[in-house]
């Protein structure tokens, strides 16, 4: 048991949260645990609660009284006490790409948490240069937040969080407010991070064909944990998907389309790519 | 997007674009003082050159100049000329009434035009070679010694700068709110004054409930970014003394000492 609990970035026991002056609890007495390394991405309805969890994990909100409760990352349980070492360790990229941006220029802004820490200044000028050029931004270090697009705006705010090199990134539906293209260039930074630098990467998104791309789906209904598994299983059980209200992904959609033309495509096929197979496969059997 | 230039900073490669930001703005705030220690032709000439020359550094087109002086024009000449006509003492020219107008008027009303346009001339300098962050950080300067009177300087500079980089946003905002009202039939440059001012609030409210949130999202940020006051806080923007910095020394006090010495005394 003490082992499983070491590979685990976060962990919630029993947790419930109500916001102030709300009739209604938006989190009721959840527990789950987010594997260290891996890309896990929470999805829900619009109040499932999934924000909210985001805040929980670095002490930006403080859940209900409740002695069972604990929240604990990177084996640390988080207390008021410590709130600021928990900062320390999660970083949170957030939705609005132009409310979050605190510089008046980049290079200003990806210091922002490094000036906080008290990082030497010419320790701070080199990491602005390495994380900048991890997000292929480097040429704009003086450019202006109005001068930049969204998907831009977002690869500064990584880029400030990645400076004070954290074990945590959690992306707050981070991609909702940009057009195709800045999604794209976002998701793949995600995923060169996660692999590159062994971070814990949490996306919490409305985007299924995004929370495909994750290792691991939690799905969110009405503030409880309803599936978490690979999205290859979560995806497959599309009538509880719909009747939550959400999206299937585009796989998933194609072969209830080629059910419907009767063309069977059997249960173990699943991914993306396992379709591509048997479906070329099929057209060789003709 | 937007098209507007941040303050009225225009860039440039000048020489005067180099120099440290709280020195421009130092002697700009001396040199206007030191206006008023002219006061015969020579000096009045010492002044006007020096000033010419500041202007001539920048490499910049005239047009520019004439553009800060020009919102102005009508207050330098109102002052003019009450001097020119309540000014009494050396020979008289010509009386009526109330107005006189006297040797020592003429000459009054032509020391206060020019005190005015240079006053003008001198700080367009400075605000069209000058970054506005750059003068923010100027004024945090400034603004030190202060610190002594427990002051928040700090504090002060952070609230300066964020207010500096959400102005295009808010502008932006702006626009965008005016032209989503406009596309449901509001008319914001017809009618009485009234009228108007009535058309503003259905800008002016979503806008100010769009800083707010704002305005709680940026904390949240800041916060999460590990922000707990200016306390341990180091610095990324800092300013350097340069060479070129003692060009600007060297050109104020060679005015002084000028003008100490072609001065009436």
């Amino acid at each position: 048991m003490k082992k499983m609990a070491d590979n685990s970035a976060v962990e919630f026991k029993n947790v419930s949260f109500t916001y102030p002056d709300a009739k209604k609890s938006v989190l009721h007495d959840v527990s789950f645990r987010i594997k260290k390394g891996l890309w896990t991405a929470l999805i829900g309805h619009n109040g499932s609660g999934k924000s909210t969890i985001s805040k929980l994990i670095n002490g930006l909100l403080i859940p209900d009284q409740n002695e069972k409760s604990e929240i604990k990352v990177e084996g640390i349980k988080l207390t008021p006490q410590n709130v600021w070492n928990i900062r320390e360790k999660v970083g949170i990229v957030f939705q609005n790409p132009d409310n979050q941006f605190v510089g008046a220029t980049v290079g200003d802004d990806v210091a922002f948490g490094l000036e906080n820490r008290g990082v030497p200044r010419d320790q701070m000028l080199d990491r602005v240069q390495r994380v900048l050029s991890d997000v292929g931004m480097l040429d704009y270090i003086n450019a202006e937040p109005a001068n930049l697009s969204g998907g831009q705006k977002q690869r500064i705010a990584i880029a400030g969080i990645l400076a004070v090199e954290p074990d945590v990134i959690i992306f707050d539906e981070s991609t909702s407010m940009l057009d195709p293209n800045g999604r794209e260039q976002i998701l793949g930074i995600i995923k060169k991070l996660m692999l590159e630098k062994k971070l814990t990467i949490i996306s919490i998104t409305h985007d299924i064909e995004e929370a495909n791309l994750a290792d691991e789906v939690l799905v969110l209904n009405d503030g409880q944990i309803l599936a978490q598994d690979i999205p290859a299983e979560v995806f497959s059980k599309t009538e509880m998907l719909r009747e939550i209200g959400l999206d299937i992904p585009f796989t998933e959609k194609l072969i209830s389309k080629l059910d419907q033309i009767g063309i069977k495509i059997p249960q173990n096929v699943k991914t993306k790519d396992e379709l591509k197979q048997y479906l070329c496969q099929l057209n060789l059997k003709k | 997007m937007s098209k507007i230039i941040v303050g009225r900073y225009i860039p440039g490669n000048a020489l005067i674009y180099k120099m440290d930001p709280r020195g421009k703005l130092l002697i700009t705030i001396l040199f206007i003082f030191t206006i008023l220690l002219a006061n015969n032709p020579i000096s009045y000439g010492i002044i006007t050159l020096f000033c010419f020359l500041a202007v001539f550094t920048t490499k910049l087109k005239v047009r520019v100049f004439w553009n800060g002086v020009k919102p102005l024009i009508g207050l330098i000449f109102f002052t003019a000329l009450l001097q020119l006509f309540f000014m009494t003492g050396g020979k008289v020219y010509w009386q009526w009434w109330i107005f006189t107008l006297s040797s020592y008027g003429i000459v009054n009303a032509i020391y206060i035009f020019i005190r005015f346009t240079l006053i003008i001339l001198i700080s367009t300098v400075m605000t069209v070679t000058t970054m506005p962050l750059e003068i923010a950080d100027a004024m945090e300067w400034l603004l030190k010694p202060l610190k002594i009177f427990k002051v928040p300087v700090d504090k002060i500079a952070l609230v300066i700068s964020i207010a500096l980089r959400f102005v295009p946003t808010l502008f932006d905002e702006t626009f965008k709110i005016m032209n989503a009202q406009r596309s449901r039939g509001a008319d914001f440059n017809d009618g009485g004054l009234i009228k108007r001012a009535k058309a503003i609030t259905p800008i002016l409210v979503p806008l100010f409930i769009h800083s707010l949130e704002t305005a709680i999202d940026l904390s949240t940020a800041m916060e999460s970014r590990g922000y707990r006051g200016s306390q341990g806080r180091t610095k990324y923007r800092v300013l350097r003394w340069s060479k070129y910095d003692l060009l600007d020394l060297a050109y104020f006090i060679l005015l002084v000492v000028l003008l100490l010495i072609f001065r009436n005394h």
